[in-house]
């Protein structure tokens, strides 16, 4: 637990991290390159199983996610990138953001499906 | 209702991708799949970074028990000894042969052995499974030098894996450049400084010729100039042959690989074949190819389990399988490679035509050119792109470093957009190719 806690705190100021973007961006991933290596979820540093997002194609919408950029940054292949993120609207349709929306919208709590 | 019986042989992205479409079209059929290997499903190009210790075995297997245990797929650790076709029976090595409704063959591709004297000895490397991946990490951390025969990517994999075990690594080139089947002069350059900078010693016009050995391990390699370089372990990746030992003898059409039409049936009706060892048809070139590639065996493996539940209910395929512009990546030594369609085989190359493809390749890529063809090329450093047109539409293209045109260049070759418009601009001598192709791809995206 503490060697995780300590992981995330070291992956906030990593070189190795690949940061998103000013925005509300997610981890978006093209499912044709990816080859379920298993990389991207290794070093993630709270344990999201990156690759099944991969599989199919799908953002990582992981309420988990720290945004740390790690998954991106090891990806071997390219899978992996910064893209607008999707967001769930009260009616539960799904909507992709602009790329300026102002930043606190992210911090807002919402109720999850 | 019948309760019908999917038979796969073969664990690997073809099998279990056809067994996941099976079981979501048919969820009381009975899935069988065999696997010769002792893991359950792992990504097998991922064996390149577990090699690189970049991620460790138990994460390599991307479907483990639970995966089987929810989908009722019955996974079995046996061989395979012989298909009876007619009487639509498999035998295994031991126990019960097994009937099946529709068998679908993906038993993939294996490294190709060149006859070489001393090729039993221990310590003799080639790179297909999880185990190879062991026993090259082992080789790697326990020899002092190691020698790698082969241009293409498993070669450079086996290499890089070698080298960062601890062993000091020679590459042996037959011609003067790396992979010529596919790099030209430029980008072979730009690979080659890649790999010194590793610490890995490229050398050029050696071939091997014998491996030596003392005591039934590898002590040395003989190559054909004369040289003897001593060693521990020697890589070898010169291609890979598709797994062709239980249909040999068959009643099937076959070439290289198993003849199948756009339903991934082969000339045997209840006998479908999917992945690495499908030869499939290719409406690229009009001929049937091979594709040694990770999303090519997916796509094929869901076009085969359509393909079976249709048949088992006798109705008619539904599913074709269009296959795609072939398209692979990779990270090289640090640096990032795509390449994607047909990109053609250089003058110097036709003086190497290897008959066997390397893993992670296809045979499109390479495949000679029918009609007139023009390429354009840009380098920056360790940023390259080639683009490959044939009448006027973009068939090919070769990126390595800086993958920012990758998705788009992709989308433009698989939708097969006209650029004879941009032909002008893009052989003159004074433009820059990548703003030239980021303007056609606007332009056609926004069209859109």
């Amino acid at each position: 637990m503490f060697t995780r806690l300590k992981k995330i705190f070291s992956s906030q100021d990593s070189k190795q991290g690949s940061k998103p973007p000013p925005g509300m961006w997610q981890v978006t991933a093209d499912a044709s390159r990816c080859v379920q290596c298993g990389i991207c979820g290794y070093n993630c540093p709270v344990g999201i199983e990156v690759r099944e997002y991969a599989r199919r194609g799908e953002n990582v919408t992981d309420t988990r996610c720290i945004s740390c950029g790690a998954c991106v940054a090891k990806c071997p292949r390219g899978t992996l990138k910064w893209g607008p993120a999707i967001l769930v609207r009260a009616d539960d349709t799904l909507e992709i953001a602009p790329n300026d929306l102002p930043l606190q919208l992210h911090l807002q709590p919402r109720k999850l499906p | 209702m019948t309760i019908y019986h999917y038979l796969i042989i073969g664990n690997g992205a073809a099998g279990l991708s056809a067994a996941e479409i099976i079981r979501r079209r048919d969820p009381a059929g009975r899935i069988t799949i065999i696997t010769s290997e002792p893991y359950h499903h792992y990504s097998r190009p991922g064996i390149a970074y577990y090699v690189l210790d970049q991620v460790p075995e138990r994460q390599l297997i991307s479907r483990g028990h639970a995966f089987y245990r929810d989908h009722r797929f019955d996974l079995m650790f046996a061989t395979v000894s012989q298909i009876d076709p007619e009487a639509r029976l498999v035998y295994l090595e031991a126990g019960q042969p097994m009937a099946y409704d529709a068998l679908l063959v993906a038993t993939g591709a294996s490294a190709l052995m060149p006859p070489f004297p001393g090729r039993d000895l221990e310590g003799v490397l080639t790179f297909d499974t999880l185990d190879d991946a062991k026993r090259v990490a082992r080789a790697g951390r326990k020899a002092k030098t190691a020698v790698v025969v082969g241009g293409g990517i498993t070669a450079m994999e086996l290499a890089e894996g070698l080298h960062h075990q601890g062993a000091n690594t020679h590459l042996l080139q037959r011609g003067d450049r790396i992979w010529p089947r596919l790099f030209d002069e430029n980008e072979s350059t730009i690979v080659a400084q890649k790999i010194r900078q590793e610490g890995i010693n490229i050398q050029y016009h050696e071939e091997l010729d014998e491996i030596l050995g003392k005591r039934g391990k590898v002590a040395a390699v003989r190559l054909k100039s004369g040289r003897t370089i001593k060693c521990q372990a020697v890589g070898v990746a010169v291609g890979v042959r598709p797994n062709l030992d239980l249909v040999r003898d068959l009643p099937i059409r076959q070439d290289r690989g198993i003849l199948v039409d756009q339903f991934m049936q082969s000339s045997q009706r209840a006998l479908f074949a999917a992945g690495d060892v499908a030869q499939v048809y290719d409406r690229w070139t009009g001929e049937h190819n091979l594709d040694i590639l990770w999303p090519s065996a997916i796509n094929e493996g869901r076009a085969a389990g359509n393909s079976m539940v249709d048949f088992v209910r006798g109705r008619q395929p539904s599913y074709r399988y269009q296959k795609d512009s072939p398209f692979n990546c990779a990270l090289l030594f640090g640096l990032h490679l795509t390449v994607i369609g047909r990109v053609g085989s250089s003058s110097a190359a036709e003086v190497e035509q290897l008959a066997y493809l390397s893993r992670g390749s296809s045979q499109v890529w390479t495949s000679p050119f029918t009609s007139d063809y023009r390429s354009a090329w840009d380098n920056k450093g360790f940023n390259s792109l080639r683009v490959v047109l044939a009448g006027g539409r973009l068939v090919g293209a070769v990126l390595m470093g800086n993958q920012e045109l990758a998705d788009p260049l992709r989308k433009l070759i698989e939708d097969e957009v006209d650029l004879s418009g941009y032909e002008p601009t893009l052989f003159s001598n004074d433009t820059q190719l990548p703003q030239v192709l980021l303007r056609a791809w606007r332009d056609w995206h926004q069209r859109w």
